[in-house]
């Protein structure tokens, strides 16, 4: 079984409208399609027949998801087709949202930057190693969850329907930064428009991973104005370049008007099926210390790892704290101490 | 100071502009007409029975021009004579996941792909054998039956020289210790291709992404049961091999018969997934091995037994098999040693040959133990190893005749350019330096099938217009050894490299070379491209004297160096046809800028004019060059293994970060003293230097296939981690170190003796970081870390 070459019809509409209303007869009769931005995390699982949809729809032609808006009031309307390497370069996000530049420009490589899109990162595929796989290696096993099949060979455990039946991973670099940004979604579907907190986007499950309507477009990533909220993000990946975060921090750390410690709040990625995301009061905490340990503490326990990534499971667990304090000290939460 | 025009010289490939212009060529851009295009069926079982085969659905797809099975073919084949163990398509089993089980012509890629799919095979699975130790174990049932063992070993070696447990004696050191290396591979640029083209009479040209196209062609002659005549077989461009392009292939089989059953064009092409299952990449390893050591007398013994993962078929398995020893005969003496490796069939794509073939990993355990004992023994392991190298001229224990060697010297230079004198020992926890030392062979001295002909043979002429040709078999896969090749014609001849065309690899337009395998290319094609130059040289020195009324200056006849070792103190073996190995060629002419002047009397003529009138007579100027190895070698059983004409040297000297919360290491630069003999291009030595360090960087550092139920895991470079430019390091290159009289020019290999000490040079910096020894590879952080936790009692 060499890979088959991948067979679907292609479509590109030039408005939100006539793509909205393409999307209202599509899904009445049941048809099997997908959205593309980059295409660059859909492709490679067409490729590998991991999805088989007969139309791709390319969003590329849609004005209304391309652009960053900057208001009056500091907050920032980014468009979701914007690509990362435009988000890691962008000055005005520079200067309002660092961390999100930095996490873009920690995505993939610099080719597949310039065509991934930010939206198509928060919409990035949960990745398992059972299931990223040439077609071959999948044949070789019985199909997973995932791939509609009857059994979980990372979880021997998974039962069929019951949730998280799968636990194919989280690996978004963008959504950490975003959550700890409040960032809002706006939605459109032949039902109208929604506005969501990315907050409430995500389930725990690897296969039905988000809130998405299969007919609904994510037009664009709202974010308040950051508000003396500074953010760090990092990655653990053997290398520089291209690899998926085995696991990823942002760590946010906000300042009352005296200038004191108020806030510490955490998102983590690459570890999990959804991103975590917690918020501490430094006045619940008699230190900065302390309230760094409650911060390693919660996402800790929140973790169950897998081995399902280069890293062995325990160690990426054992790098939660490792990325935490580093990212806290990167951000001066010392100086608090 | 380079005495030479040309040699010498750092010349970027004479076809780097058309690669990186994307017009050179490779076998997947060619366009034959009225092409079929051919499509694969692959075994999903690590070990089944095939029942049955239903192709019936599939031939009856319109546009599908013919499907084959296994019993479309009736002989085996393998690279090596002794273990041709390997079948075009699956017979009765299927032995790994990926096999080839079943192939299809059609018009259309889509259409070949959509039939292979409609093949319905009748498998019915058994125990598949996953690993070398389970591959012990006795079994009704083994892989390879024709073998008529009771379990599934390949291949066994068993060499002892001297007395090793007198030399653990004698140690005041010993250490011995277990390693394990999984299997990497060689993951080139351009997955395997090949396309057939038929004519009229039955003939096949068979353009292959392959190194060897000369095995190929009688590979293919033989599988097909067609005479050799009817066989071409070219090499295009090709983008990189490092030994995965060694073997003939069971695709190329494929192509060729489909080519022969439908009388048309066919071409077929590998996914990179498709590359994973082929594989033939670093065996899996687990060795033990001990040193003794003292510091007075060096290692007084080494022993090793190494057990091999081989996969489903033979390979190159029996020399690697050879190699994981023999190879330990440098780059120190060993005067007790001894070795037992076995070669084990397993059902997953099979191991053969890939850059610093065998030699890799029971380097990296002899270095670690090596560096063990150094500091053990309270000595500065740069300054030790220096003083332990062997000297020229010396004869091992197992009697490989070592010629030049500069490393001494490189080392020293690399010692003082990388401040290790500061740095060793004295950089604050964290940082670290190591040093590593290896040796390799400078092209195999004897063939693959045992012939008496010529290792490498080179025609050469020189056309009305001055372009001069070089007729080579040999194949540039990236290495650049066209280049090197045009760059001594030109030497020689005294003309520009422009002038200078190559004609290379093809099997009916070049006479034989065996190959791009044990790094032989530079040293016996291009000793044979040095010698057609030499001869092209005398006639146009010739004809230059009648030109100008000279007597014909005369020539020495072909001697063996004064020094009787350099023939391995036997009788010479000149003849008539070989001018002997890098031969002067001084000759009181000079020939330079279109010009050939004669020293003493100053007169001149020009290049041109002297071609033309030498070709008056016969019409065409051409000559022939070769190159012999000397007879080399004992008498012992496997003396062959390892033989080489001369040996090349090198020295790496590394300096890591590892992140103590992290267990990362980071490599931060390197100093690199690799003994070429003669650098005939620093430019192309500095690239396979470079390209050695960023190959033995990723197996130390992250490089793994892994597998899941026999079935590649990580088939793709998303999951298969080689490093990416951002690890790469500066290297600091000392230039080369010494003269190797029998290579062309005083040169020797570059392209694969310089991987193998990175990797224990990374290991020995990482001891220096942060005091811990790993003995399994790849050296990954959550392994550092875990050997920090463990040292630090955690
Ligand atoms: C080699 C390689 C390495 C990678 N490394 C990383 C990495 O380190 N970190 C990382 O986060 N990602 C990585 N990726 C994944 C991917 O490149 C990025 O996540 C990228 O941002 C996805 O964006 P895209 O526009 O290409 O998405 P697409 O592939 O176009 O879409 C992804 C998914 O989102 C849906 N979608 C996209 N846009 C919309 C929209 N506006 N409305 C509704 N649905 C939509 C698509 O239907 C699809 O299901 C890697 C990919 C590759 C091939
Ligand atoms: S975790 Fe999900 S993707 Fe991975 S094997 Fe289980 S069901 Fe498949």
């Amino acid at each position: 079984m060499s890979a088959q070459p991948a067979h679907f019809e292609f479509e590109r509409p030039d408005s939100l409208a006539a793509l909205i209303a393409r999307l209202a007869q599509l899904s009445a009769a049941g048809h099997d399609f997908a959205l593309a931005a980059g295409a660059t995390d859909l492709m490679p699982q067409i490729k590998q027949g991991v999805k088989t949809p007969a139309l791709l729809i390319s969003l590329n032609g849609l004005p209304e998801l391309a652009g960053v808006q900057a208001r009056a009031d500091g907050s920032h309307r980014l468009g979701a087709l914007t690509r990362l390497a435009d988000v890691a370069s962008d000055a005005r996000l520079r200067q309002h949202y660092p961390a999100l530049c930095a996490a873009a420009g920690r995505v993939a490589s610099p080719p597949i930057r310039q065509r991934a899109s930010l939206g198509g990162n928060l919409l990035v595929d949960n990745r398992c190693i059972y299931i990223n796989q040439s077609p071959l290696n999948r044949a070789a096993h019985a199909a997973c969850f995932k791939a509609g099949g009857e059994v979980c060979p990372l979880v021997k455990s998974a039962v069929r329907g019951e949730l998280p039946q799968c636990q194919a991973r989280f690996v978004s670099d963008t959504a950490p930064v975003l959550l700890l940004l409040d960032a809002v979604l706006r939605l459109v579907s032949p039902r109208g428009e929604r506005r969501l907190p990315l907050a409430q986007f995500y389930r725990d499950d690897g296969m039905q991973r988000h809130v998405l309507a299969s007919d609904e477009v994510l037009v664009a990533i709202e974010l308040p104005p950051a508000d003396g909220l500074r953010i760090d993000y990092d990655k653990l990946a053997i290398r520089r370049a291209l690899d998926f975060p085995s696991l990823g921090i942002a760590l946010g750390v906000r300042a009352d008007s005296a200038g004191a410690l108020s806030e510490l709040s955490l998102a983590m990625t690459g570890i999990g099926t959804h991103p975590g995301c917690w918020h501490f009061a430094a006045a619940a905490h008699e230190s900065p210390n302390a309230l760094l340990d409650t911060a390693c503490a919660a996402a800790r326990d929140s973790a169950t790892t897998y081995q399902q990534d280069f890293f062995p499971r325990d160690y990426r667990k054992r790098m939660i704290d490792v990325f935490i304090r580093r990212a806290a000290q990167r951000l001066g939460v010392a100086r608090w101490m | 100071m380079n005495a030479y025009r040309i040699v010498g010289t750092p010349q970027p490939q004479i076809d780097a502009r058309d690669k990186v212009t994307g017009r050179a060529r490779y076998t997947d851009d060619i366009r034959l007409p009225n092409c079929l295009h051919a499509a694969i069926l692959r075994s999903p079982h690590a070990s089944a029975r095939i029942r049955a085969i239903d192709t019936a659905r599939a031939a009856a797809l319109p546009g599908v021009k013919a499907v084959l099975t296994g019993t479309d073919f009736e002989r085996t084949f393998g690279v090596l004579p002794i273990s041709k163990d390997e079948p075009a398509l699956a017979r009765e089993r299927v032995r790994y996941v990926g096999e080839p089980v079943a192939a299809v012509a059609a018009e259309t890629a889509e259409l070949a792909a959509a039939a292979v799919a409609l093949i319905a095979v009748d498998y019915a699975p058994t125990p598949p054998v996953l690993d070398a130790r389970q591959a012990l174990k006795p079994t009704d049932d083994p892989l390879h039956p024709e073998l008529q063992r009771e379990n599934n070993l390949h291949k066994q070696v068993e060499q002892r020289f001297g007395d090793p447990e007198a030399g653990f004696e004698q140690a005041s050191i010993v250490i011995e210790k277990r390693f394990t290396f999984p299997s990497v591979t060689h993951a080139f640029t351009e997955p395997h291709a090949v396309q057939v083209e038929i004519d009229g009479r039955g003939n096949l040209t068979v353009y292959s992404a392959t190194q060897v196209p000369h095995y190929v062609h009688l590979a293919l002659a033989e599988v097909l049961g067609i005479d050799e005549h009817r066989v071409r077989v070219i090499k295009p461009h090709l983008g990189g091999g490092f030994g995965g392009k060694s073997d003939p292939f069971p695709h190329e089989m494929i192509a060729a018969k489909l080519a022969l059953v439908t009388g048309r064009n066919v071409r077929l092409r590998f996914s990179r997934e498709d590359v994973f299952f082929s594989h033939h990449g670093r065996h899996r390893t687990q060795l033990t091995m001990k040193l003794g050591f003292h510091p007075a007398r060096g290692i007084t013994a080494l022993t090793g037994d190494f057990l091999i993962d081989g996969g489903a078929y033979g390979s190159f398995g029996v020399v690697t098999t050879y190699y994981n020893g023999v190879l330990l005969q440098g780059p120190y003496p060993v005067p007790n040693f001894a070795f037992r490796c076995r070669r084990m069939y397993t059902n997953k794509p099979m191991c053969g040959a890939m850059r610093g073939h065998g030699g890799v990993n029971p380097r990296f355990a002899s270095e670690v133990l090596m560096d063990m004992a150094l500091v053990q023994s309270g000595l500065d392991p740069c300054q030790a190893r220096i003083d332990l190298i062997h000297r020229e001229n010396t004869l091992t224990i197992n009697e490989f005749r070592i010629t030049s060697v500069g490393l001494q010297r490189g080392l020293e230079e690399a010692m003082r350019r990388s401040g290790w004198r500061e740095k060793y020992g004295k950089l604050p926890y964290g940082k670290g330096i190591g040093v590593a030392c290896g040796f390799f062979i400078s092209g195999s001295a004897l063939p693959i099938h045992w012939n008496q002909r010529p290792a490498s043979t080179v025609r050469l002429t020189v056309e009305f217009d001055g372009a001069v040709t070089v007729y080579s078999g040999a194949s540039d896969i990236g290495q650049g050894s066209d280049t090197v090749l045009a760059m001594m014609a030109a030497e020689v001849l005294g003309v520009d490299l422009g002038q200078v065309k190559v004609v290379a690899a093809d099997t009916r337009l070049t006479p034989v070379d065996l190959g791009s395998y044990s790094s032989r290319v530079t040293f016996m094609a291009g000793n044979a491209a040095r010698n057609a130059a030499i001869r092209m040289r005398r006639l146009l020195v010739a004809a230059a004297c009648r030109l100008l009324a000279l007597p014909e200056p005369g020539y020495p006849a072909p001697a063996p160096p004064e020094d009787g070792f350099r023939q391995g103190g036997r009788a010479p073996d000149f003849d008539a046809d070989f001018l002997g190995a890098n031969p002067d060629y001084s000759d009181g002419f000079e020939f330079a800028d279109g010009r050939i002047r004669h020293l003493d009397s100053g007169k001149q003529t020009g290049f041109i004019a002297a071609v033309h009138a030498a070709i008056e007579g016969p019409g065409i100027l051409q000559t022939v060059g070769n190159y012999r190895a000397p007879k080399l070698g004992g008498s012992f059983k496997g003396a062959g293994a390892g033989l080489s004409p001369a040996y090349s040297f090198t020295a790496f000297i590394v300096e890591v970060s590892v992140d103590p919360d992290t267990g990362f290491v980071k490599v931060e630069r390197a100093t690199c003293a690799h003994d070429c003999g003669f650098a005939l291009n620093p430019l192309a030595v500095r690239g396979q230097i470079e390209g050695c360090f960023h190959m033995g960087m990723g197996q130390a550092l992250m490089e793994e296939v892994l597998h899941y139920d026999g079935a590649v895991q990580n088939a793709g470079f998303l999951e298969y981690k080689i490093p990416s430019p951002f690890e790469q390091p500066e290297i600091d290159l000392v230039p080369s170190i010494s003269d190797e009289s029998e290579g062309p020019f005083g040169a020797k290999e570059a392209g694969e003796g310089p991987l193998a000490p990175v990797i224990p040079a990374i290991a020995n910096a990482i001891f220096d970081a942060v005091g811990v020894r790993l003995f399994e590879l790849p050296l990954r952080p959550d392994r550092v870390l875990a050997a920090m936790h463990k040292a630090a009692g955690r």
